[in-house]
């Protein structure tokens, strides 16, 4: 029994700031249901924004694995994670709209290459590149007054210097 | 070849993945191209669903059959549950599998180039579904 668990377990990693999750072996209700448990458990331990699904190993989906395929990116999408179905083979394609199965809300591509560029303006939203430019000008301003800072250190060392050759002109003196 | 048949008992889930990776491979046995393998093998799941989640034990029969030189597959899907109530609405798009379990019937008749439905109420269902190549 184990054995059966640890077999239905998928390697999911991160990568882009999205969960990648291959699934390279056939699949059935026990092991799908296994795997939306875990991506929902990644997705809440990590908070990643995007889930790539790639199944490109997968042959046969008939309603209740589609249906199952479905409610997952449902539920990552509730919990505030897009995701993106890759790598469908022509047959799923073919036996998905057979079946009259409705995939309407989900995204899907080719490669997973697609799969980031569909998820990637989800993941880093339009406002940032502007956060970066006031981050590099809050940089430079800080650049900019360490500069003056450090001359003034300079300043200053020079005035401490000269205050030290005049105190020793004094002790010359005295 | 000839006459050859597959019997799959449906009584677990996994069964359905079974009888869907049998008929794949009698499929292929036959001269089903790719396509048509994977799509036999999405009737047979669909179907073998069907008999898991509606009268929880039946049998998946595939058969290898012939006709004036064509060549072709027959699944039978039988069990002793309690029937079809309505099968005009079984047959309707959408009926069921926009709520997800089984009874994706529609959809095997259009993968299918023949299907007899054959369910009373309260002796069981019988579904024969043949393709031809």
């Amino acid at each position: 029994m184990e054995d059966k668990i640890s077999l239905s377990r998928v390697a999911m990693h991160i990568s882009r700031g999205c969960l990648i999750v291959p699934i390279q072996i056939e699949l059935y209700d026990e092991i799908i249901l296994r795997i939306q448990k875990d991506i929902l458990e990644r997705v809440k331990e990590t908070g990643v924004k995007g889930v790539i699904l790639d199944i490109s190993g997968v042959e046969i989906i008939d309603s209740f694995l589609a249906q199952a395929i479905c409610d997952t990116v449902r539920m990552a999408s509730i919990l505030g994670a897009a995701t993106v179905l890759t790598g469908l083979k022509p047959e799923v394609a073919a036996s998905i709209v057979d079946l009259d199965i409705e995939f309407k809300d989900i995204k899907t591509a080719m490669n997973l290459e697609a799969g980031f560029q569909i998820l990637e303006p989800l993941i880093r939203p339009k406002e940032e590149p502007e956060e970066i430019e006031k981050n590099e000008k809050i940089e430079q301003l800080k650049r900019e007054t360490d500069e003056t800072q450090e001359a003034q250190i300079d300043e200053d060392e020079e005035i401490e210097e000269e205050d030290s050759y005049e105190n020793e002109e004094r002790r010359k003196t005295d | 070849m000839k006459n050859e048949e597959k019997r799959i008992k449906i009584s677990e889930e996994i069964d359905i993945a079974k009888a869907a990776f049998e008929g794949k491979l009698l499929a292929w046995t036959v001269g089903f191209k790719e396509t048509g393998q994977y799509m036999i093998a999405t009737v047979i799941s669909e179907l073998a669903r069907n008999i898991f989640i509606y009268a929880l034990r039946g049998e998946i029969i595939i058969k290898i059959i012939e006709k004036n030189n064509k060549k072709g597959l027959e699944i039978i899907a039988q069990d002793k549950g309690s029937g079809i109530k309505d099968i005009g609405q079984a047959m309707k798009d959408n009926f069921s599998t926009s709520n997800g379990l089984g009874l994706g019937l529609p959809g095997v008749k259009r993968i299918m180039d023949e299907l007899v439905i054959d369910a009373k109420a309260g002796v069981g269902t019988k579904i024969t579904a043949r393709k031809w190549i």
